[in-house]
């Protein structure tokens, strides 16, 4: 399944973090899962959220640098080579991972990952 | 003289004749005014009486203009030292102004003016804004500080001459300053560089089209600008960029101005007079040659000041202008003898680092150095902001733009320096003159 996930550029200075949390807080929208990509001096904030327009509008009003970002949300069975036969497709299809994080779904049992590939079309085609 | 010369679809003011003056009435006029206000000051100021006759030189030696080079230099300690009117020439009941440095390092500078210092003031003013294509009609948005400064007054008072609509807005408060822009149809805007690029940005965020406004001519000054400036005000604005120069120890704003042509900046020369030496040996250097301008008034009477080193680096251009202007021109001003930077024994200026960050297209003209000691060692660390949409989710990507930036840094200073990239509007933003440099080393690596 096609989502959006919200990207932030960040310094990596005191507060800036706490800053992103309070204004979505401030603008009532839910972070569902949320990872940090860090490089020295800055880092990009990853985030699923539930109003994911109403956060990019929020973030930039603010003045934050955010993206809306196309990822697919796959869900992998909890069990021994689950991740490793989805891999398995995309490798041979010669569709080549970008980044990768895990999310727990609300309802269900299994996780869902949320991937990046650069060709989202043919990902979503051959994950189904 | 309005009455007489309706200026409103005019190319040229009365005042601005002296543009015009062929080279070698234009010397004999200098040569004249030379030996007068040395006349003045030898007689009436101490200082100038006491250097003179330490280098042995009489008034009556200074016969032409190319005299000039037989005087002593005067720097900024000088102003200071005479505080507060150890150089006026005039009696006091001669004086209608008083203007000061703001006098953040030690003790401010005084400077004076008598009516008629005033009415040459202004009319240098006015020879500028009329190379700018400043009209009568004009509503003149003046963003400078008034004040002890001299820029909110000075140019205030010469657009007023030239018959515009003057709005004193002073700097700050840039939410007004938007109203009063959109609200009486500024079509002249003057400030320095960096605040006018400030208030893009922030009418940006309050979905200010600058281009739909009536603005038309930006008169900057204040601070040095950059082509990145220039490049970010031409593709935000229909406003034409023009530089303004001046400063407060000669008169304030228009000692010279950047005419239609833009290849560098008119010194109105009948009033102030440059000459361009070699900083480190004060030798004069000849035209073309890059070093640091010197100028003389020439007509100031409350308080001269002759060959005042003004740490500016440029360089003369004696070429004839496509304007037809006879005033010799000196090329734009980017750097200053002041505030060069030596890292590990290289000599580093802010504009370099700044044409280098500008040959990026990624980036954005917003950035600044930081010194500081890492290691015992002196590092330089410059922070830029990059364009909004570069600001994308791949390391890879932000890592590629910094590294690009730091390779077009070192391939004009030689050195390396650390890059880093901030998050937008991470930059201070300046609304008066621009602060590039920021130094964190302890006070004992000072």
């Amino acid at each position: 399944m096609r989502i959006t996930q919200i990207s932030v550029f960040l310094s990596n200075s005191l507060g800036r973090l706490e800053s992103v949390c309070k204004t979505l807080a401030d603008a009532a929208v839910n972070i569902n899962t949320i990872t940090i990509l860090e490089s020295g001096d800055y880092g990009i904030v990853r985030m699923i959220v539930d109003k994911p327009s109403q956060a990019r509008e929020a973030l930039q009003a603010a003045g934050f640098s955010c993206k809306e970002v196309e990822v697919l949300a796959v869900e992998v069975a909890d069990e021994p080579g689950a991740l490793y036969k989805l891999l398995e497709k995309t490798k041979n299809a010669g569709v080549n991972l970008e980044y990768m994080y895990a999310m727990t779904k609300p309802s269900g049992q299994n996780p869902l990952m949320i991937m990046s590939f650069k060709d989202i079309a043919l990902a979503e085609k051959i994950l189904g | 003289m309005k009455q007489i010369w309706n200026d409103i679809h005019g190319q040229f003011h009365p005042f601005s004749a002296l543009d015009f003056l062929p080279r070698e009435k234009m010397r004999t006029l200098q040569s004249q005014r030379l030996r007068e206000i040395v006349a003045l000051s030898y007689a009436k100021v101490p200082l100038y009486r006491a250097r003179m006759d330490g280098l042995g030189v009489k008034p009556q030696d200074i016969k032409s203009i190319d005299d000039i080079s037989k005087l002593p230099f005067m720097q900024k300690t000088d102003l200071r030292d005479t505080y507060p009117d150890g150089l006026f020439a005039v009696e006091k009941k001669e004086i209608v102004r008083l203007h000061a440095s703001s006098g953040t390092t030690g003790k401010p500078i005084v400077v004076a003016y008598t009516d008629e210092d005033l009415k040459i003031w202004d009319s240098s003013i006015i020879r500028c804004l009329k190379m700018y294509g400043v009209q009568s009609s004009d509503v003149v948005q003046n963003c400078y500080g008034y004040g002890l400064f001299t820029g909110g007054l000075g140019l205030h008072s010469g657009a007023q001459a030239l018959g515009c609509t003057v709005i004193p807005a002073s700097g700050g408060n840039t939410e007004r300053q938007l109203m009063l822009m959109k609200d009486l149809g500024t079509t002249v805007f003057a400030s320095t560089p960096s605040y006018f690029m400030h208030l893009i940005e922030e009418g940006k965020k309050r979905g200010i089209d600058f281009k739909k406004l009536p603005l038309r001519i930006g008169v900057f000054g204040g601070e040095p600008s950059s082509e990145g400036m220039r490049k970010f005000i031409a593709e935000n604005t229909n406003v034409k960029f023009c530089d303004i120069y001046g400063l407060s120890e000669i008169v304030g704003p228009g000692v010279g101005g950047e005419c239609e042509a833009g290849g560098g900046i008119h010194i109105l020369e009948d009033n102030f007079y440059p000459e361009i030496v070699d900083p480190e040996t004060g030798e004069v250097l000849p035209d073309g040659q890059e070093g640091e301008l010197v100028l003389s008034t020439l007509t100031k009477r409350a308080m001269p000041i002759l060959r005042y080193r003004t740490h500016d680096i440029t360089s003369i251009v004696s070429e004839p202008c496509p304007c037809g202007r006879t005033m010799r021109r000196i090329s734009r001003i980017s750097k200053r003898s002041d505030d060069m930077l030596i890292i590990r024994g290289v000599n580093v200026f802010p504009s370099q680092i700044e044409i280098g960050i500008g040959r990026v297209e990624e980036a954005t003209p917003n950035f600044r150095i930081i010194r500081e000691m890492k290691n015992d060692m002196e590092s330089l660390t410059v922070e830029v902001e990059i364009q909004d949409k570069y600001y994308g989710d791949s390391i890879a990507q932000i890592e590629a733009i910094r590294k690009k930036i730091q390779a077009s840094i070192m391939n004009i200073i030689n050195i390396r320096v650390e890059v880093s990239i901030v998050e937008a509007n991470a930059i201070p933003r300046s609304e008066g003159k621009i602060k590039r440099v920021y130094d964190n080393r302890p006070k004992e690596a000072k």
